[in-house]
């Protein structure tokens, strides 16, 4: 069985902890096993990443330290943490000079980053650990008449060099294994388009017209839900619905991809936290 | 009533597809000239200039002994050549074969009234009938070809027309106006994309040219009197500086008179200041060490580069062009002055680096951190200058900022230009001149480098703004085309030409000034003296054969009975079967 | 109307000397980052491409006190779509630093940055009661273990004035 340290990020645990559980629940029944990561830090994506570029390197840097002090790979959850993650592997790796220079402060924690570690995005694991021939053979309670409309994120896929998870510009994973759960992928314009969490934090008012701009492309396409592969993208594309100019009855559920899976496996609604989803996916779920 | 010579003649109607026949009712026209006098055969085909077709044409000469065809179809620029030869080949004088149009003129024109379309066919056809009739055969003449060329000035793409043709064998007469050889190229410090100065990447081919044993260099000459016709000319030389005269035979003529820099003399200050020049200028600064200012010989640290300088300013004659040279060459010269300068900036209004290596010196400019600004068209950067120095206000189109500049130098991307005697070398070849003040060429997509004057080619900037790379493209080209006359020898000439009858000339000389070709002159050998048409370069237009007052010129192939039958068939439709008025 | 500057390329060399600005001096300004920009449709004065020409053109004061590079959600759809392979999100980070450096951050980057540092994490007091009953009925671990230690430590080396 192959071995994944979970990096949760700081969003997951705790507004959207069903994430989280999912995850562990779907994983777990396809063959991978998940271990927790004690003591981590965030990864410093967007904000200290913008301000000091060597805190940031040095914040990522830690964990990349600590799940090579484990010995196993790093499982990355959340789009943001899987593209910071990636990045500072990549600088570290090809920047002698840098990473000396984290490694002098991780010195002192006892702990050294040498680049023996890889970073994997969910995406990764669905594709190219578990592999669509096993999920295809896992799912027992199909889906009928479902039609879903996947949105991937911009840090999971991008930039493509670096993250190397999906075709950024026409990307199939979550595409995929909806089929495989007897769903019909939707295409919608604008697929591969930012979400607009990022922009939260400095303009909430556009953060919410660019989500909105994606969830009127997704009811243009008629789609019944949306399937998310970040956690960001998942917390973004619920609240902005609950905007005023979203009538509560055209509200469109939003999934994230083991949730969505996890039902198809045969995993209960309770180990999956459907309960706790703001927009009530029980529409598509007891088709 | 004039004689009846009897004739056979036959009519070959052309569907042409669905292009005539789509509106004209070809078998009816088909049909109607069976009726028409001297016609012993008519029919209709599919697409008479194919095989089948041509075929066709060959076999019902020899069958019917045709002495006269006419076919209906296409217009004759489009296949005259190819049913002239089809004749030929079936033993029958090109001459004796005349084209009726009806694509161009009926059926493509006139697409809304099929019945009105298929009467006015039927009248051309009828029209074509009775000139045919008064078609006589023509002889076909060649002249041969002098194996030699003369190239009217030795710039970089004379040097090169001249070592492909000396090369083929040939003698190169390399006629130039100053006293060495080179042209604009040499003058230049740094030629893009080497590293090279101009003179450097010349020196080779000068040297050669120079000691080549079928060329002969005239430097300090120009051509006086241009004479003469295709393969037969008649040059005289004249050197400025001895005065002294000299006439020689040439059979093909270059024409790479190549092109100034213009001096933008009314455009962004360039009077105010010797610190103000164009980019020619700049590429003649002497390139060691640091470079100095023209006016106080302080180093130059700050330079600014301004593109489109007299070029693309529409409405304004002679300086509408795109000058084509300058984008590349100002990110070349801008990143290598970069390595010396504090400061470099490039305002434009577009950058076209287009060519095989131009894109990539854009992108090393930009990389050697040298700015570009783009300013608006209708709003040019302003320059003023205030106790010597160089003050520059633009608009930024891009950041839509104001900007301002102080710099050492500015150095003008201006425009290519035709040299200021391009008008005599016009008027001395016959050429034509376009709206940019360049030579015309025959044809601009498929015969860039021949000329209207059979014999004489075009090629380098003479023809167009383009840079080195392209006018020694133009100049192989050109070579080839002299070559391939020269290897054939001869050359055959039209002999749809004017004829003069000596005994009607009345010596008024009005033909002679009438002629736009020079093709008519007194033959003085006669007392008095007659016109005499030179057959080679009569282009067969009719003018003199309209002036004439005496009507003592007769046009070959369209003759007066030729073109009166035409009309006379078509007002007085043909009698009834069987003859009658 | 705007005062006139002199361009100059100094700060364009300044941020292609940092790690994430390498690339600056590629943009040939297409405009078709801002073409495909998400920010762009909906905020009309946030325009990637006139941001890049003004960096540039060496409008360093304007660009560094601007909230204009802070806008940018590195969605990296510019940096995939751009043909010269210059990364604008990058490149906006390389400025963020170097304004934050001198004093110009939005305030809620400056108070998330104090936040994380303090924390080891973003939303430590965002963690309450209520969400852990959420992570307990879901079988998640209640108690969150977040390291704050190294973070702070990072404070003292990067963050104190002067750094570089």
């Amino acid at each position: 069985m192959k071995e994944y340290v979970l990096y949760t990020g700081c969003t997951t645990p705790v507004r959207l902890p069903s994430y989280e559980a999912s995850v562990k629940a779907v994983l777990e029944k396809l063959g991978i096993s998940i271990v927790e990561m004690a003591d981590a830090n965030c990864c410093g994506a967007q904000y200290v990443e913008s301000t000091s570029h060597k805190a940031f390197l040095a914040m990522s840097g830690r964990i990349l330290a600590i799940a090579e002090k484990m010995g196993l790979d790093i499982l990355a959850i959340c789009g943001a943490c899987s593209g910071s993650l990636k990045t500072v592997k990549h600088e570290l790796d090809h920047d002698e000079e840098l990473r000396k220079e984290v490694n002098d402060l991780l010195k002192e924690e006892g702990l050294e980053y040498t680049g023996k570690i890889q970073v994997k995005h969910l995406l990764q694991i669905f594709n190219e650990d578990i592999g669509y021939d096993a999920i295809k053979s896992a799912v027992i309670r199909p889906y009928h008449g479902v039609r879903l409309a996947a949105h991937y994120g911009c840090h999971v896929t991008r930039p493509y060099e670096i993250v190397q998870v999906d075709d950024p510009q026409n990307p199939t994973i979550i595409d995929h294994i909806i089929e495989l759960a007897g769903g019909t992928a939707v295409d919608y314009t604008g697929k591969t388009r930012c979400c607009g969490g990022p922009m939260l934090a400095m303009d909430e008012g556009v953060a919410t017209k660019i989500g909105l701009d994606k969830i009127r492309n997704v009811r243009e396409a008629k789609a019944d839900g949306i399937v998310t592969a970040c956690v960001f993208c998942d917390i973004q594309l619920t609240s902005v619905q609950f905007d005023e100019s979203v009538e509560s009855s055209e509200r469109i559920p939003v999934l994230t991809l083991p949730q969505f899976l996890g039902k198809a496996i045969g995993i209960d609604e309770d180990s999956l936290g459907i309960e706790f989803n703001k927009i009530s996916p029980n529409g598509i779920m007891e088709v | 009533m004039t004689e009846q010579v009897e004739h056979r003649i036959g009519v070959f109607v052309c569907h042409c597809g669905h292009n005539i026949a789509g509106t004209v009712d070809v078998e009816a026209v088909s049909d109607q000239a069976n009726s028409f006098p001297n016609v012993v055969y008519s029919t209709h085909t599919m697409f008479t200039c194919a095989d089948s077709g041509q075929q066709l044409i060959r076999d019902k000469i020899k069958e019917l002994n045709l002495d006269r065809v006419v076919v209906a179809s296409c217009s004759p620029r489009m296949h005259e050549p190819t049913f002239r030869r089809v004749v030929e080949e079936a033993g029958l004088n090109r001459y004796l074969y005349d084209q009726v149009n009806l694509r161009e003129h009926v059926s493509w024109c006139h697409m809304r009234e099929p019945e009105l379309a298929t009467q006015k066919a039927i009248d051309l056809v009828r029209m074509s009938v009775a000139r045919a009739a008064k078609l006589t055969a023509l002889p076909i003449k060649t002249v041969k070809i002098e194996p030699r060329t003369l190239i009217v000035g030795a710039g970089i793409a004379g040097i090169r027309a001249a070592l492909d043709i000396a090369e083929r064998g040939f003698e190169v007469v390399l006629v130039e106006k100053e006293s060495t050889i080179g042209g604009n190229v040499a003058k230049w410090n740094h030629v893009f994309p080497s590293d090279k100065t101009g003179a450097e990447i010349l020196e080779p081919m000068i040297r050669k040219a120079n000691s080549h044993k079928n060329i002969r260099v005239m430097t300090d000459s120009k051509i006086s009197i241009f004479d003469g016709y295709v393969g037969n000319f008649e040059v005289t030389v004249k050197n400025s500086k001895t005065n002294k005269e000299e006439i020689l035979d040439i059979g093909t003529v270059i024409v790479t008179t190549g092109f100034k820099s213009f001096p933008p003399v009314d455009r962004y200050g360039y009077k105010l200041s010797p610190d103000i020049m164009t980019l020619a200028e700049f590429q003649e600064m002497d390139v060691k060490d640091q470079l100095k200012r023209p006016s106080d010989g302080k180093p130059i640290k700050k330079v600014a580069f301004i593109g489109c300088v007299g070029s693309r300013e529409p409405e304004i004659k002679g300086h509408e062009h795109c000058s084509r040279y300058c984008c590349s060459a100002i990110a070349k010269a801008a990143a290598d002055i970069r390595d010396h300068a504090d400061e470099v900036l490039i305002l434009y209004q577009d950058i076209r680096t287009y060519g095989k290596g131009h894109e990539e010196f854009y992108r090393l400019a930009r990389a050697k951190h040298v700015i570009y600004t783009k300013f608006p068209k209708n709003a040019k950067p302003d320059v003023t200058m205030d106790n010597g120095k160089l003050s520059i206000k633009w608009h930024d189109v891009l950041s839509d900022d104001e900007l301002k500049f102080d710099p050492d130098i500015i150095v003008l991307a201006s425009a290519m230009v035709p040299p200021d005697d391009v008008a005599e070398t016009a008027k001395l070849f016959g050429l034509t001149r376009s709206g940019d003040g360049f030579f015309n060429p025959e044809h601009i997509k498929l015969a860039p480098l021949t000329t209207h004057t059979a014999g004489v080619m075009i090629a380098g900037t003479a023809q167009a703004a383009k840079n080195a790379t392209e006018a020694v493209v133009d100049a192989s080209g050109a070579a080839a085309k002299a070559v391939s006359l020269m290897a054939k020898g001869e050359v055959e000439i039209e002999s749809t030409v004017a004829q003069v009858l000596p005994d009607l000339c009345s010596s008024c000389h009005t033909c002679v000034t009438a002629c736009a070709y020079n093709a008519i002159s007194m033959d003085e050998s006669r007392d008095p003296p007659v016109a005499l048409v030179t057959e080679a370069k009569c282009h067969g237009c009719g003018t003199c054969a309209a002036a004439c007052p005496s009507s003592a010129i007769t046009m070959l192939h369209s003759t007066d009975g030729q073109i009166l039958a035409m009309v006379e068939a078509y007002l007085c439709p043909m009698a009834p079967e069987g003859g009658g008025v | 109307m705007k005062e006139a500057y002199t361009p100059t390329s100094d700060f364009a060399e300044e941020i292609s000397r940092h790690p994430s600005g390498e690339g600056i001096n590629k943009c040939v300004q297409c405009g078709i980052c801002t073409a495909s920009c998400m920010v762009a449709t909906y905020e009309n004065k946030y325009r990637p491409r006139k941001l890049i020409q003004k960096i540039l053109l060496g409008a360093r004061e304007e660009v560094l006190k601007s909230e204009l590079p802070w806008l940018c959600m590195t969605c990296r759809m510019c940096e995939e779509r751009c043909q010269e392979d210059v990364s604008i999100a990058e490149i906006f980070h390389a400025v963020r630093e170097i304004a934050a450096k001198e004093g110009h951050i939005p305030n809620a980057f400056k108070k998330t940055v104090e936040t994380v540092l303090k924390d080891g994490w973003l939303l430590k007091d965002s963690y309450s009661d209520m969400t852990m009953d959420d992570r307990e009925e879901l079988g998640l671990n209640p108690e969150l273990d977040w390291n704050n230690a190294f973070p702070k430590k990072l404070k003292e080396v990067y963050y104190q004035e002067g750094t570089k």
